[in-house]
């Protein structure tokens, strides 16, 4: 077991089920990953109690399912990291898009779709008998198509919008490192940040992790920002879960346990 | 006099922004905003659709991004994946004749993106005397780069910027105020988002600030005379209602007043005398009868303390 709790205090606020249609975005950077952030929102979406911002906690009326597509890590990483948590992984759908490869071949990205649209099926079909589940999408590295396959931001952003209209709740990853999204100039980098600024346009949630601005150090792992994003005030739900902009600072440790602190703490 | 030109300003721009967004007579044909993610346009999108739905208009809503149709509109087209010959058809039927109608056009970075599609043609086509477009454009999602056929042609953003009746330009109320706090004590402003030109950082702290937002506004007249104005606009749950910037207290307060009566209130509060006199000491002071004081009194004319019998 890590030393850590597996939700960070501090984190359990921004982790809680998203409202319904609404979309996360995770962005990272070639120094500071965002595996750790996105195992612990499956972890806290499959988890029986709810936390609310208060601190108070209720339970989970509805079933939930988790369908976690991956391009940029195979089916035993996540399981392995999932279960450091404990988490159960009998509610996880895992598409381990790494070692199929779909979407990169001659299906291309409808190929993709269909995958994915399968997989959410399959979660749904899972839980019948217990009445319809809530769908948690997971889309780890889509923007690694953009590289690998050359093809239109547009049609990428069509793609995440397709499948959107089949879950509860989508969290998105994407890498948004300096070249990818600050002043591009070659096409891939174009691309990349059309597709990170128009997902940001639909986000609730901005959580962007980077390596620390000073450097690297042994006591911290990196930056955590969150922000609200364009598609915060979407609908009237001010009120129900008014995302705090906040900056932290984290530290994975060696067994897998995350320590979130404030600056200075 | 400086005050009555600003009075002049909030009467007439009010008024303005008013009209338009109340979407009163013919005022804004096409109106343009635009947002970036540090502030988004939603707000001021469902202050359009509040307005439409008191004025009874037909609201319709082409979305490209917006998975579930906000309240209060109409009809909803989800535009996503579809050709813009095929849309126009459809916008073409959703839009009658007799009724207003406010159209809008959640994102037009798919019409931007399409190289074979002529972008003003197609948005001058779907206008008709009875509508209102009203379109959001990303100004933060770089475009790719022209093909060949259409290297020399302008961007189209310069094209929509030409053709807009009305540009807004959204930005975060706690941003912009930081920047003027800065702005006034002749600092560096401070940069947020991807202007930070810092790794992993795409949205700067203080986006979307749930207490409202500033809106830019140029509208263009008929006569060609433009006129820019910087508004506040709230929240759309909220009851305020819109005021100039220059209106709006926090961006009022200086921190140059700030520290002013902070220094007079620390002064006043460090000494141990009371420097101020009440009514009543007043009033006493002003009873006082001092000596020699008939000798100011006219037409004696006296020496100093002498005897005037």
């Amino acid at each position: 077991m890590p030393s850590q709790p597996p939700i960070p205090p501090l984190l359990s606020p921004y982790l809680s089920i998203a409202p319904f249609a609404s979309l996360t975005l995770l962005t990272s950077t070639l120094g500071a990953s965002t595996n750790w952030l996105v195992l612990r929102f499956i972890y806290s979406a499959l988890k029986d109690t709810i936390y609310e911002k208060d601190g108070s906690t209720k339970e989970h009326t509805e079933d939930t399912m988790v369908v976690l597509v991956s391009w940029l890590r195979d089916g035993n990483f996540w399981k392995e990291g999932g279960r450091k948590l404990g988490t159960n992984f009998q509610k996880i759908q895992i598409v381990d898009a790494l070692s199929t490869g779909f979407g990169l071949g001659a299906g291309g990205l409808a190929e993709a779709e269909t995958e994915i649209l399968k997989a959410i099926a399959t979660a749904r079909e899972a839980t019948k008998e217990n009445g319809e589940a809530r769908v948690l999408l997971v889309l780890d590295g889509l923007d690694f198509l953009l590289a690998a396959t050359g093809c239109v931001t547009l049609e990428i952003m069509d793609l995440v919008g397709a499948v959107r209209d089949h879950v509860h709740s989508t969290i998105l990853t994407s890498s948004a490192d300096l070249p990818l999204t600050q002043s591009p100039t070659t096409p891939l980098e174009i691309s990349h940040t059309a597709f990170v600024m128009g997902m940001a346009h639909q986000a609730r949630i901005i959580m962007s992790v980077r390596g620390l601005d000073t450097g690297v150090a042994r006591d911290v792992s990196g930056v955590l920002r969150m922000c609200r994003g364009a598609g915060a005030g979407d609908e009237a739900d001010e009120g129900e879960g008014e995302v705090e902009e906040r900056e932290y600072l984290y530290l994975v440790g060696a067994d897998g346990g995350v320590r979130v602190f404030e600056r200075g703490a | 006099m400086a005050d009555r030109a600003l009075q002049h300003r909030r009467v007439h721009n009010l008024l303005l922004i008013q009209k338009l967004l109340g979407l009163r007579g013919d005022s804004s044909p096409f109106t343009l905003v635009l947002d970036a993610v540090e502030q988004s346009a939603k707000p001021l999108i469902r202050h359009y659709i509040h307005n439409a739905q008191i004025s009874k208009m037909d609201v319709v809503y082409v979305s490209f991004e917006t998975p579930k149709a906000p309240s209060g509109i109409t009809t909803f087209v989800n535009a996503r994946r579809r050709a813009a010959a095929e849309m126009q058809g459809e916008i073409a039927s959703m839009v009658s004749t007799n009724k207003r109608t406010l159209l809008i056009v959640d994102n037009l970075y798919p019409f931007a993106c399409n190289t074979t599609l002529d972008l003003p043609s197609f948005l001058s086509s779907v206008v008709t005397p009875t509508t209102s477009l009203l379109a959001i454009y990303h100004a933060d999602t770089p475009l790719p780069p022209p093909l060949p056929p259409n290297s020399y042609a302008p961007p189209p953003l310069t094209s929509l910027e030409f053709l807009a009746t009305t540009i807004f330009t959204t930005h975060s109320l706690e941003q912009f105020l930081s920047c003027k706090r800065a702005a006034d004590k002749s600092l560096t402003q401070p940069v947020f988002g991807l202007e930070e030109k810092r790794e992993g950082v795409i949205i700067g702290l203080g986006s979307n600030d749930p207490k409202g937002l500033v809106l830019e506004m140029d509208h263009r007249r008929k006569s060609g005379r433009n006129i820019e104005e910087t508004f506040f606009l709230p929240p759309p749950s909220s009851k305020e209602k819109i005021i100039l910037l220059e209106d709006h207290p926090l961006y009022r307060r200086s921190d140059l007043e700030d520290a002013k009566s902070a220094a007079n209130e620390i002064a006043t509060e460090l000494s141990t005398f009371d420097l101020g006199i009440t009514a009543k000491q007043r009033r006493d002071r002003e009873g006082v009868v001092l000596p020699y004081f008939d000798a100011q009194k006219d037409g004696w004319g006296g020496g100093e303390g002498e005897d005037p019998l």
